[in-house]
């Protein structure tokens, strides 16, 4: 670009006559003489007069791009008709292709300084350009990433949004399918065979039941909580839906990576599977001619760099389950929605729009977000990215048959012990010793009587300030106690602890394993504290 | 033959259940929560408890335990139809609550027949 426009000026030179060439001179001078930052600095504010140094260093500045978008020339302070003249060309002249103007400016200076002048301003408006097109690059960037995450909220909260609608709706949806199926069973009984009345109340149940098939895959997607959750090492699932992979298609050649010494994952074992085959239906019908399957797993550690480039990642240990096609790919507009119910690009009962509903369920409720790689005509890969779960890594093993307990003292408060709370049988049965006691009272009481407790577990049906001061006073007798909270709910003063504190918590109605796996990791950890510290002091006897 | 207490928010399926079981020939007791369930328990012992686990007041997991403290032996069958919150496996916390036999609704009726007269059988 440089060249060709110095070139054709130089065609231009020889019809450049009079007026301004101390402009030009000035204009190659005034940045070596007077220095970059200081001409812009000392124009920025002050009104331009005919004075030799100040039209300097308005020309200066105006061929400095950046600071030339802030200084403040006006109107009033141009007397010069050749300076106004100069300014115009030089403020335009940020953009290479601007030189252009040159031939509006009437110079008497010979060739040789005009064109030292052009490839001078060439130069600035090169970079004044490439700055520019470099700005505008990284502020679309920016706003490219911030409308991602932007839209990446938008769409949690959407699916938030329904995954509860859907959840509520598919339980209410099976006690009305239970009075339809149930009801029309009852008038199946009276009607003689192979009459109308019969075939139509058949009909009736039909319905019914494909509604209770469509309603259990609405509750996979609502889903939440614990469930059958245990640590799994997820090759184990994935290897057991090999069998029914194969049954795709011959058209689709299936191949699986899966990456051997896997982090353990704390996870639902036939959620997994589901995972693998609900992607791997999808992946077939991207590939209506054939196409190859890849099945992979590894280990993926993201720095928090890493992280901030997925919307929904966070810095830490995963597996990554990648399931990739050879496909037709997703077009952005389908992509936004994929993971909505209901939501299909299949025909008419050909899909449900469920399956990767369901898969999205799944994988938000262990923790985890899913990727998504696709370009249409090539294929597409989904990423599952699941926490690792390092719990055996640490040596601990939450199995609660296998606990080494120790003889650790647990403290139940619990208001409703007429009910007979369940923690503390189950806990006793597990070989700890435990205390219930049903106020707060009574809880210090029995403090003050032992020795001392190893954990405090606060089973109270609505935590409330009386509670959360008796876990203050006990923290203070034993700062390294765990404490646990058993609720249905967050109370706002419970959750206004838990936030600010180290504290377990355990939400109603719980499992018994659920129980003593939480409370097998609070005592371990505490006690991984007590030995470090307890390490520390050998040390120093020691030495 | 038995007396069977149903307790079930829903007034259909509470509707249903009762008819099926006396069409059956056993006598039933219906409640609406799990407060009205150990009220009625306590008015009339029955020698079997259906319960649901979604409920307002007081679910069927806390009934279960309930009825557990007192009567120990006493069959229960657990139905649910879904979760609204976590945790999903509500039927597996019924299990561990003491409950004999769980059922996913929508269950067929023959179904809960035959595990009506299991329990009853074995108790």
């Amino acid at each position: 670009m440089k060249t060709t426009a110095s070139s054709g000026l130089l065609k231009q030179m020889k019809k450049f006559r009079c007026a301004g060439m101390y402009a030009g001179l000035i204009l190659i001078l005034a940045p070596a003489a007077l220095g970059v930052g200081r001409a812009y600095g000392q124009c920025t504010k002050e009104p331009l007069r005919r004075e030799p140094g100040r039209q300097a260093y308005a020309a200066t500045t105006a061929i400095l791009p950046p600071a030339a978008r802030k200084f403040s020339f006006h109107a009033d302070d141009m007397h010069l008709p050749e300076y106004r003249r100069l300014h115009n060309l030089f403020f335009a002249s940020t953009e290479l292709h601007s030189i252009k103007h040159i031939s509006t400016l009437t110079l008497v200076a010979g060739t040789a300084l005009t064109l030292l002048l052009t490839v001078l301003t060439a130069v600035f408006s090169t970079r004044a350009a490439r700055l520019k097109n470099r700005v505008q690059q990284r502020t679309a960037e920016q706003a490219a990433v911030k409308k991602q995450f932007e839209n990446a909220f938008l769409q949690n909260q959407r699916m938030d949004a329904v995954g509860q609608l859907a959840g509520g709706v598919a339980h209410d949806f099976n006690n009305v399918m239970q009075a339809i199926l149930g009801f029309s069973d009852l008038l199946l009984r009276r009607l003689k065979d192979g009459t109308p009345e019969q075939k139509n109340a058949l009909e009736i149940q039909k319905a019914a039941r494909h509604a209770a098939g469509v309603t259990r895959q609405l509750l996979s997607f609502s889903r939440a909580g614990p469930g059958g959750k245990r640590q799994i090492d997820l090759n184990v699932p994935i290897r057991e839906t090999e069998p029914l992979l194969r049954l795709l298609g011959t058209s689709i050649n299936c191949t699986f990576h899966l990456s051997p010494e896997l982090y353990p994952v704390h996870a639902d074992y036939d959620q997994i599977k589901q995972i693998v085959m609900n992607l791997a239906l999808n992946a077939r019908d991207a590939m209506p001619a054939g196409g190859d399957l890849l099945i992979a797993t590894e280990n993926i550690t993201l720095e928090p760099e890493a992280a901030a480039a997925m919307p929904a990642g966070r810095p830490g240990s995963f597996v990554c389950i990648s399931i990739r096609d050879t496909g037709t790919g997703i077009s952005n507009k389908v992509k936004e929605r994929l993971f909505e119910p209901f939501f299909t690009t299949k025909g008419i009962d050909q899909g449900t729009g469920l399956g990767l509903a369901v898969v999205y369920g799944i994988v938000k409720d262990a923790g985890g977000w899913i990727t998504i790689l696709t370009e249409l005509g090539s294929g597409t890969t989904f990423n599952v990215y699941l926490p690792a779960d390092h719990v055996e890594e640490t040596g601990v093993n939450p199995s609660p048959g296998i606990c080494a307990v120790e003889e650790k003292s647990i403290l139940i408060l619990s208001d409703d012990c007429a009910a007979g709370s369940p923690a503390g049988p189950a806990l006793t049965s597990a070989g700890y010793k435990t205390a219930t006691v049903g106020t707060v009272k009574e809880a210090l009481q029995t403090v003050a009587r032992s020795s001392g407790f190893d954990l405090f577990i606060c089973a109270a049906a609505l935590p409330d300030k009386t509670v959360i001061e008796l876990v203050h006073q006990l923290h203070e007798k034993n700062l390294n106690m765990p404490v646990l909270f058993i609720s249905r709910d967050h109370t706002p003063v419970l959750r206004e602890e838990l936030d600010h504190n180290e504290y377990y918590f355990l939400q109603k109605p719980f499992s018994i394993p659920g129980l003593l796996n939480v409370v097998y990791t609070a005592l371990k950890k505490s006690a991984d504290k007590k030995d470090l510290r307890h390490g520390s002091y050998s040390d120093h006897r020691r030495q | 033959m038995g007396h069977i207490l149903i307790i079930e928010d829903n007034e259909a399926v509470r509707g249903l259940f009762q008819q099926v079981l006396e069409i059956e020939g056993y006598s039933v007791a219906v409640a609406g929560n799990g407060h009205e369930g150990l009220a009625a328990a306590r008015e009339r012992e029955p020698d079997l408890v259906i319960t649901d686990i979604m409920m307002p007041e007081m679910d069927g997991l806390e009934l279960i335990q309930r009825l557990r403290a007192n009567s120990p032996g006493l069959p229960v069958i657990a139905i649910s139809g879904g979760m609204r919150e976590a945790p999903f496996n509500f039927l597996s916390q019924a299990e561990q609550m003491g409950a004999n036999k769980t059922l996913e609704k929508p269950v067929a009726l023959a179904e809960l027949i035959n595990a009506v007269k299991t329990l009853l059988a074995t108790a």
